[in-house]
């Protein structure tokens, strides 16, 4: 089995300072102040219309806050554009993956080094020898992702022919061949049989074990969230509820209350 | 083990494959050294206008096939070569050599300027733009009288570059057949290079580009001026070769037909462009043969239908798959 290598994400801190996205009337996030710590898994929890993926779509680029601030290291990153936010290296998956279609798994996910492309339309017409080392090496990174993704089989086949786990699967292999420093997943079990599921439940948890990327856990299974995020933010109707240490965060009242119910044990 | 050759559809072939690759391109080769010695003259003539058809064909198969913008201005790009061709060689006297840069740059130009309009948008309101650019070319051509000779249309001298005359059939032949190549060469390399799979993704999900840092609207941009410059460098050739060019060769019916020709072929792919181009040249001549010239447009509605029905992701990927399919029994067997 081989192992990923991601590169260290170094120290840099995503800081957000009372931001809040409202759509009309509706105040998707209220005042919402948190910072992610760098190479640290946050689960990002709350019930559905809590505006856990509007967070999302802040810290991608997607939307632009109505109010507040986003800091990465000294960096100003509000409201800058998703190439921005994908050049400093924070990438999202979807919910729904996003793939194309028309293309293979492999080509899939060799456009997640996209990014770090840095030839022109010319050198790659004349396939350039600095163009191809690059093409070669990415292509050996990418399939390394595939095979430890369990995509090793299928990098050939078209997308459209592919299940909803394995589609599911393609999205993360793209999103981790770019190399993230802020990984945002967005309920990345959801919908996946119970062996797909344990089999990325595995491969997430060891690339957190690693410590060398920061990620953001959009999740509704609370036994996932311990496992992989030793700190967790909870959002109920566009407000930060809670946050802090997982175990501490679960247990308290308000987040009981707010997730659960009341009168669950 | 995964076998890199099956995934990766460019450079780092090796092994079987590529020399099953050299195959092919050898065979390829020799039917284009023979073609001359078998053929007549027209039917030379014929397969020039097809390679014309296949290079402007390769432009829409990059735009619309990789890139999935429906453009309706193609014909007009393929005008301006055209008459860039004609005009500079009837009104100017100048030679090809001297025109080609020119049609090269007026539809950078054109390109450029047309795919500003349509930097922000996709899908049907693309083609609108392109339509009304189309259009605009059209109602300029037969309007612009002095110059392109309206409805009436121009004389074109054959081409002769560098001495070399291409009104000699045999010449113009290799002429073709090699600016074909190169442009399919050039087309299959854009499909696999990085910028292939940004077209792609623009194509397929803009969410899944924007979120990988495909630049969405550059990409589209450059995909148009891309698709332009194919299609006038094949404007730039075809007057000559036809040695009459008129309004109608590039107003939006032939655009429409550009694109039905590469959809039949397979829109994906640069062979589906040289599949549609042989469509669009070689079915009206056999109604001609059958003395049916007359049946041909209502008959071709009905071809097209039946093409759409057997083939509908056109005739290059569904004979490719049979390949595979029989490639695969046969392997099975072994």
């Amino acid at each position: 089995m081989t192992t990923i290598e991601m590169p260290r994400n170094g120290e840099t801190t995503l800081n957000l300072d009372k931001l809040s996205v409202s759509f009309g009337g509706l105040m998707a996030l209220n005042d919402v102040t948190m910072s992610l710590k760098p190479n640290v898994w946050n689960g990002l929890i709350g019930p559905n219309g809590a505006g856990k993926t509007t967070l999302l779509n802040v810290i991608s680029g997607f939307l632009v806050p109505t109010g507040g601030s986003i800091h990465f290291g000294d960096e100003d990153m509000t409201g800058q554009s998703t190439q921005n936010w994908v050049n400093r290296g924070i990438l999202r998956g979807f919910q729904m993956p996003r793939l194309l279609e028309g293309e293979t798994v492999f080509v899939n996910i060799m456009l997640g080094r996209h990014r770090f492309l840095s030839s022109g339309l010319g050198a790659q017409i004349l396939r350039l020898p600095q163009y191809m080392a690059a093409e070669k090496r990415d292509r050996d990174f990418c399939m390394e992702i595939a095979e430890r993704l369990l995509l090793g089989d299928v990098v050939g086949e078209l997308v459209s022919d592919l299940t909803f786990g394995t589609r599911r699967l393609v999205e993360i292999a793209r999103l981790l061949a770019a190399e993230p420093k802020i990984a945002l997943f967005d309920e990345p079990a959801a919908g996946m049989d119970p062996d797909l599921r344990h089999e990325l439940v595995s491969i997430l948890a060891e690339i957190q074990s690693t410590g060398k990327i920061t990620a953001v856990l959009v999740e509704h299974d609370v036994d996932l969230v311990r496992r992989l995020c030793p700190v967790s933010h909870v959002l109920d109707a566009g407000r930060l509820i809670a946050q802090g240490a997982t175990d501490e965060v679960l247990g308290l009242q308000q987040v009981q209350q707010a997730y659960f119910g009341v009168g669950h044990d | 083990m995964v076998n890199m050759q099956s995934i990766v559809r460019s450079d780092v072939r090796g092994g079987p494959e590529k020399l099953r690759r050299m195959a092919w391109v050898t065979v390829g080769c020799l039917v284009v050294f023979a073609l001359p010695f078998i053929l007549e003259n027209y039917w030379l003539y014929l397969v020039g206008v097809t390679a014309i058809y296949a290079i402007a064909g390769l432009g829409l198969v990059t735009l619309f096939g990789f890139t999935g913008q429906l453009s309706l201005a193609h014909a007009s790009f393929f005008g301006i070569g055209a008459y860039v061709s004609a005009i500079g060689g009837v009104h100017y006297g100048l030679p090809g050599i001297v025109t080609l840069p020119i049609a090269f740059a007026i539809c950078l130009a054109a390109g450029a300027f047309v795919g500003i309009f349509a930097l922000r948008i996709s899908g049907l309101r693309f083609a609108l733009i392109t339509l009304s650019f189309g259009e605009l070319f059209y109602w300029a051509s037969v309007r612009w009288s002095d110059l392109t000779g309206g409805e009436q249309g121009l004389y074109a001298e054959s081409l002769s570059v560098m001495g070399i005359d291409f009104g000699d059939p045999i010449n113009a032949y290799f002429l073709f057949a090699a600016l074909g190549l190169l442009a399919t060469a050039l087309c299959f390399r854009l499909r696999d290079s990085s910028f292939g799979r940004a077209m792609a993704a623009t194509r397929d999900s803009e969410l899944a580009a924007k979120s990988s840092g495909v630049p969405v609207a550059r990409t589209r941009y450059i995909a148009f001026i891309i698709g332009a410059l194919f299609s006038g460098v094949a404007g730039w050739l075809f007057s000559g070769h036809v040695g009459a060019i008129s309004p109608n060769f590039f107003d939006m019916f032939a655009s429409l037909n550009m694109l039905v020709a590469v959809i039949i072929g397979g829109v994906k792919t640069p062979l589906g462009a040289w599949v549609g181009a042989a469509y669009l040249v070689f079915v009206p001549e056999f109604f001609g043969m059958a003395g049916a010239s007359n049946l041909y447009p209502i008959l071709s509605g009905a071809l097209l239908v039946l093409i759409i029905l057997v083939v509908p992701a056109g005739v290059v990927p569904t004979l490719g798959q049979a390949l595979r399919q029989l490639g695969a029994t046969r392997g099975d067997k072994q």
